[in-house]
């Protein structure tokens, strides 16, 4: 996979935004590459621009200086079709589950001639929400709207699928629950994955390569690869010394900012 | 049948208020008379008098001039509401006319489309236009933006972005929009009717006490309440089919309508 060409590639690449008579630098001078059909994840606490390049790599924004490209076009006119999913509260709440995915797969020239609603109650009941495909968002539990939206980005068939903190609302063990989901769903259609983070141990059970970042302006701090195993399992992965080694990797390597956030 | 009787509780104790006042001789029966003897007057002698004429022509110059009314607020709402541009050049104009009161153009109107039912259609279009524009223009504003980047992550065409995402996003706000406009139509209407008409509501009611006929008066006034009322619950019903979404969350559940 290394040896082809990296689908994203970041090259000295700047964001900025104006405040108050001034700017605010969110990214500074930032170089990485994803290859493709790998799980990589951004890793930095709040405020070191994660969410921003996430914004950038997506096309809604555009970087301020520095190239972004997606399999070598600029990411405005991606030729990748891109997946995404939130924080939270992006399933319309004007439709149910069944609805949220079918109405973006009948408009996806990929789907055309396949049945919208059937694939979208396959890929519910895939994340376990058979019985609640005429639910809508505001009936079910956070956790299931979750696994809703994961399924809404799978369904696509992504090549790129883009995750802003997708679990960060979640209590532990429904987190938990949407992490283990994720890996199995992934290990299936092996699409590539940008998963944004601030997270230590959620970067370390998911990501082949974990970029941790520094607050205040984001810049790259440190690379992680992550050797661990596949396909992993949650349950056993969270007592392994070779987990446990990668954490203490990712607290050494944030030691000045998780510092600094405390007394801040 | 609680909650119905809840609802009944506020008007059924008005008009036995009303009723004893009326029939112990708190108030003079010359000006105003029991409820009951007003019903009597509305059942057996307002058909008689053309009620069913002046509500017709009363409901034909709202039906005719909300609908268009609205479906214009609409429209235009989304458009001032998804372009910044648009928005910057009518909102100016939008602020200074919606504050004039109506009724205070009708005689321009009567200038310009005469004193017959166009005039008054058109009343009513202005009131209900103004009034949905501004709900709509506000419901679209105020769509998260993340609805609005989901719709472009995945490419979701103009023409369905508009009414998939846009339209049920601004929905409930059009409701409220369209709530408010129902009830000024009804204003609106008995108002323009006061004056240079020859058959509705409103001339109805100035006709009788032009006449000191107080209870035909009367009568045309209950014919208003009930109109009044099964509008704003008929909207509520259309609205809790419309957005069954909306009907739970929040307010929603309280207000219970």
């Amino acid at each position: 996979m290394t040896t082809k060409k990296p689908l994203i590639a970041a090259q000295g690449l700047v964001k900025t935004y104006p405040f108050s008579g001034g700017e605010v630098v969110a990214i500074q001078n930032l170089d990485f590459q994803v290859a493709r059909g790998e799980f990589f994840c951004v890793l930095g606490p709040s405020g070191c621009g994660k969410s921003t390049l996430l914004s950038l790599v997506s096309g809604l924004d555009s970087p301020t200086a520095g190239s972004l490209h997606i399999d070598d076009h600029p990411t405005q006119a991606p030729p990748v079709d891109i997946g995404m999913v939130f924080q939270e509260h992006a399933l319309f709440p004007w439709m149910t589950l069944e609805r949220n995915l079918s109405f973006v797969l009948e408009h996806h020239p990929r789907f055309i001639n396949s049945n919208p609603l059937e694939l979208a109650r396959t890929w519910l009941h895939k994340v376990g929400l058979e019985k609640f495909n005429q639910a809508f968002p505001h009936q079910v539990s956070g956790g299931m709207r979750q696994r809703a939206a994961i399924a809404r980005s799978f369904a696509v068939e992504p090549s790129l699928l883009l995750m802003d903190e997708p679990f960060v609302y979640l209590d532990y063990q429904t987190r938990m629950q949407c992490q283990q989901l994720l890996l199995d769903l992934w290990q299936e259609v092996r699409c590539t994955i940008m998963f944004v983070t601030h997270d230590i141990e959620e970067a370390m059970l998911l990501a082949d390569r974990v970029m941790i970042m520094s607050s205040r302006p984001g810049s790259r701090k440190e690379m992680i690869s992550n050797a661990l195993s596949r396909p992993r399992k949650l349950l056993d992965l969270k007592t392994s010394p070779d987990f446990l080694n990668l954490v203490s990797r990712g607290v050494n390597a944030l030691r000045h900012e998780l510092q600094t956030e405390a007394t801040s | 049948m609680k909650v119905l009787a809840m609802r009944l509780l506020a008007p059924v104790s008005a008009f036995a208020l009303w009723e004893v006042c009326s029939r112990t001789g708190i108030l003079d029966v010359r000006f105003f008379p029991a409820p009951s003897i007003i019903l009597q007057h509305l059942v057996m002698v307002s058909p008689s008098e053309g009620i069913f004429q002046d509500v017709g022509a009363s409901l034909f110059r709202i039906i005719l001039g909300y609908s268009t009314g609205c479906t214009a607020g609409i429209l235009l709402g989304m458009v001032m509401g998804l372009s910044v541009r648009t928005r910057n050049l009518l909102y100016p104009l939008v602020a200074m006319l919606y504050p004039i009161p109506k009724i205070a153009v009708l005689p321009l109107i009567m200038l310009i489309f005469g004193i017959g039912e166009m005039s008054k259609i058109v009343v009513v279009f202005i009131g209900s236009f103004f009034l949905v524009l501004i709900n709509t223009l506000h419901g679209v504003v105020s769509i998260a933006r993340i609805y609005h980047q989901v719709a472009r992550v995945y490419r979701i065409p103009r023409g369905s972005y508009l009414r998939h995402v846009v339209l049920p996003g601004a929905a409930p706000a059009i409701f409220a929009g369209l709530k408010l406009a129902i009830g000024y139509s009804l204003v609106i209407v008995v108002a323009a009717e006061f004056s240079g008409a020859d058959a509705g509501i409103g001339y109805l009611i100035w006709q009788s006490w032009e006449t000191f006929s107080l209870k035909s008066m009367y009568a045309g006034l209950f014919v208003i309440a009930l109109l009044g009322a099964a509008f704003a619950y008929g909207l509520e019903w259309l609205e809790r089919r419309m957005l069954p979404w909306h009907k739970d969350r929040g307010s929603g559940e309280q207000s219970g309508m």
